[in-house]
């Protein structure tokens, strides 16, 4: 059948009108990986923040530190805090719920002397661990580090294209120190991530990428449908995972077996971060992270063991003080995804309680008691 | 100017209205002005670079139509040719020429480093060159009197649709066109919105949503991963270049279309080729013609077929004669090879074919007495994953991780784990499998008795889609593959 305009013109109209309702339907990109369940949470004093869980704003965080804006005590304790988004969502959030790092740093004799910078990332891999911890280092005197460790993370892989803005030559070197470092940065170089993260970036180079800019921007100014453009990619994305998942039967509780070249680049990278710590005596704690034990976990378990050993004995290597805390925080304290769906990684409020109420003692007894009174807190 | 934003589109619109407003005889002059706009989008500075070539070609191509001597002819060809050459190898090979001039002191213990500026290569000098080239060699063979007119020579260089990256067509197809008046035809312009919108489909639905999958694959060091894993990244990459390439000739075609003018098509499922040289006749169609016409045939000393269709489809029925065009078959697809990019890793990959050819020359014969539907399938499953590893030394970093991922492919014992997330390994199932579908699908269609209303309810549905989809997913993340050529 030979093509006719009228059908394309048809087309076009129908496509126009879906695009317009399937507008309407917003999925924010990080509520639809947390799950409408949980919600995201971000602490401040005093109106400065000291949880972030975007990159941006961890540099954000960091730059008021370097700019002594921060914090009010003269001299103050930094105690790095990195995590998945188990440190900074709170599944059923109710008002006066915080994350484990607020009480931590509640419940601390002086909650100006030792503050815990909790920088957590969606999914994040102990790769990225690394290169957080290094930049905070460049910039901060960390006095402790504490690592949340899910086994999860380890088939995550690489750094985010949102690690662009802090990625200078200097952070590059200091990352690039170790062998692990350069399998990172050489990745980092050639990362399809990395250059998705820029919009216009096929134009390097390009006389047109000015007025393609140009372009995008009138157009998202004066057409509404065009200006939802994210909103529509992420909705379709969303919707295309739901239907993978549908189509394939794969749910929160479907066991996740290891990658082993991932597995093997994150324990490096944990292992260089340790080493990193002892070199210039920085004590750490590595935990592993509360899981739910109601339900069969959705990992391997000789593989899950397996792990928490090497973990344990990378620990002992390198002095650093392990803890398990999987069976921590009792069943009443999970919750689901979405209503339906379980969630094997976010807790309730109460559970941040106990992360940090487990933590505490062990951070006292790193960094000391301070001068001040003792609190209350937990 | 990418085609795959909105500045493309808006200077698309613009210049097929201005076209089919403009008197006739004007045209010509927008659609040379257009491509000139065109091209600078790039960098302004290059624009002279590539009028100077066309001059070159077009004066040279006069003389030679003009000389009577055949050895003034052969001279003026040779200085064409020379020049063309000079200025690829100038601009896309001085690096490579070094580096291994530089290899080869080292070998011998001499220190031949030789420090050159910054060179920068021109888009598309690639294909204007075998554009030229093969002007003036039609011209030389008396295919085609040049044309005296440097504008029409000009717009046949410069036609911005196939400039960048192809099909590349030849004098005798594309000129005629440009001096050709055109009556407005619904129908062309129906046929060109539909391959534009197909092609953006293909390129920003499907190549850019793989590309950062097959980036994350191949920066992972070789001996870090499994047999399953290179296949995967095999059959990923070939995806993504076919979905990224066939998307760029989609657009290409239909905005010629739009102007009334044809071009042939450049890819025919190629991946349910039956045989190396079927794929050959589906993949990048023109390349392999023009390679057919004026590197392999002369090699091998044999009458050209002065097409851009067709492919590479030549048999030799004596031994002489077959020898001859093996020589001509290694030659042409190393040179191809390199044509591709300045490392020794194309030129792998282009004899890597030539040896795919050259053996299922010698088997074909010994296996007719499978029948025939069985015969191409198990062609299919033959050719398929040879072409797709075949892509390995086309993406990877450097002929020595070419080796080693064809290394994992053949070590079983790599074959007990995984590398990626198992939606990587399901993704190029999937699409494999799609391609299968839709392939048979639309065959069936095709032949299938169905109401009229019915075809077009369903055909408006499908672009609607596609127009749904290039709406959501239109942004220049990426180049198109190609443009590096």
């Amino acid at each position: 059948m030979k093509p006719t305009l009228s059908r394309i013109i048809f087309a076009a109209i129908l496509a126009f009108i879906a695009l317009h309702f399937y507008g309407q339907r917003v999925i924010v990109a990080e509520e639809f990986a947390l799950g409408t369940e949980n919600a995201r949470k971000v602490e401040s004093r005093d109106g400065k923040e000291f949880t972030a869980s975007y990159v941006k704003n961890m540099a954000s965080i960091i730059e008021g530190i370097v700019n002594h804006s921060s914090v009010s005590a003269p001299d103050p304790q930094y105690l790095l805090w990195l995590g998945n988004s188990q440190l900074h969502a709170i599944n059923q959030f109710r008002q006066g719920d915080h994350i484990a790092p607020y009480w931590l740093r509640e419940s601390l004799a002086c909650s100006d002397c030792i503050v815990p910078l909790g920088f957590s990332l969606p999914n994040a891999n102990f790769q990225e661990y690394l290169a957080i911890s290094q930049y905070v280092q460049a910039n901060v005197p960390v006095r402790a580090v504490v690592m949340e460790l899910a086994y999860v993370q380890m088939r995550e892989d690489a750094l985010r294209g949102d690690f662009t803005p802090i990625m200078t030559q200097e952070l590059q070197g200091r990352i690039g120190s170790t062998k692990i470092g350069r399998e990172i940065i050489s990745r980092w170089e050639q990362s399809g991530d990395k250059k998705s993260s820029q919009r216009f970036s096929g134009l390097e180079g390009f006389i047109q990428k000015r007025y393609e800019e140009k372009l995008n921007s009138t157009l998202e100014s004066n057409w509404p449908l065009w200006a939802n453009r994210s909103s529509l990619y992420v909705n379709f994305l969303g919707d295309l995972y739901n239907l993978r998942n549908t189509v394939f039967f794969i749910k929160p509780s479907t066991v996740r077996k290891g990658i082993k070249s991932r597995s093997e680049r994150n324990m490096a990278a944990l292992e260089a971060i340790l080493a990193d710590c002892r070199r210039k005596e920085i004590p750490v704690i590595v935990y592993i992270a509360p899981v739910r034990q109601d339900h069969p976990i959705p990992y391997d378990a000789k593989e899950y063991d397996d792990w928490k050993k090497e973990v344990a004995a990378a620990s002992a290597r390198h002095s650093a003080l392990f803890l398990n805390l999987e069976q921590l925080v009792p069943p009443q304290y999970w919750g689901s995804r979405d209503g339906e769906t379980l969630d094997f990684m976010h807790f309730q409020g109460e559970g941040h309680k106990l992360v940090a109420k487990a933590l505490l003692p062990k951070v006292n007894e790193l960094l000391g008691k301070c001068q001040c009174g003792p609190k209350g807190g937990i | 100017m990418l085609f795959n934003t909105v500045s493309y589109l808006l200077f698309l619109s613009l210049s097929v209205l201005a076209y089919w407003l403009m008197p006739a005889v004007y045209r010509r002059w927008l659609i040379l002005g257009a491509s000139l706009f065109f091209y600078a989008s790039w960098r302004i500075e290059f624009v002279f670079l590539v009028c100077f070539s066309a001059f070159v070609d077009y004066w040279f191509s006069l003389k030679i139509y003009d000389a009577k001597h055949p050895v003034k002819r052969k001279l003026f060809l040779a200085s064409s040719l020379s020049i063309n050459i000079g200025l690829l190898l100038y601009f896309k090979y001085t690096y490579f020429i070094l580096n291994n001039i530089e290899a080869a002191g080292g070998l011998i213990g001499r220190d031949w480093k030789l420090a050159v500026g910054n060179i920068i290569l021109p888009l598309g000098i690639s294909f204007y060159t075998f554009l030229s080239i093969s002007y003036t060699i039609d011209v030389y063979r008396r295919l085609f009197d040049p044309t005296r007119n440097f504008g029409v020579y000009l717009t046949y260089v410069l036609f911005w649709p196939h400039m960048i990256a192809g099909p590349i067509l030849r004098a005798h197809e594309l000129i005629p066109q440009i001096e050709r008046t055109h009556h407005f035809n619904a129908d062309h312009m129906a046929e060109g919105l539909r391959k534009i919108l197909l092609g953006l489909f293909v390129k920003v639905a499907l190549a850019d949503q793989l590309s950062p999958l097959v980036d994350d694959a191949f920066s992972i060091a070789p001996s870090k991963l499994g047999g399953l894993d290179v296949w995967t990244m095999a059959f990923s990459f070939g995806f993504q270049i076919y979905f990224d390439f066939a998307g760029y000739s989609l657009i290409a075609i239909g905005s010629a279309r739009l102007l009334g003018i044809h071009f042939p098509e450049n890819f025919d499922w190629p991946y349910l080729a039956v045989s190396p040289r079927d794929f050959w006749k589906r993949w990048h169609i023109t390349l392999s013609s023009w390679i057919r016409d004026y590197l392999y045939l002369p090699l091998g000393m044999q009458r050209f077929r002065d097409s851009s269709e067709g492919g590479i489809n030549v048999d030799a029925d004596r031994a002489g004669k077959r020898l001859r065009l093996t020589v001509a078959l290694l030659l042409a697809w190393f040179i191809m090879g390199l044509w591709h990019g300045a490392n020794w890793k194309f030129a792998f990959w282009g004899l890597w074919h030539a040896c795919l050819i050259l053996a299922y020359r010698i088997c074909k014969d010994r296996f007719l007495f499978i029948s025939g539907a069985w015969r191409s399938v198990a062609g299919w499953c033959i050719t398929l994953p040879l072409v797709m590893l075949g892509w390995l030394p086309f993406r990877a970093d450097s002929l020595d991780h070419s080796l080693q991922y064809m290394a994992r492919v053949l070590d079983i014992s790599s074959y007990g784990g995984v590398g990626f997330r198992e939606s990587f390994y399901l993704l190029a199932f999937m699409i494999m499998a799609g391609m299968l579908v839709t392939r048979n699908f639309l065959k069936i269609y095709e032949n299938a008795v169905i109401p009229a209303w019915m075809k077009y309810a369903g055909e408006t549905a499908l672009f609607g889609v596609i127009i749904f989809v290039d709406f959501i997913f239109l942004r220049p993340v990426n180049q198109f593959i190609y443009f590096q050529f």
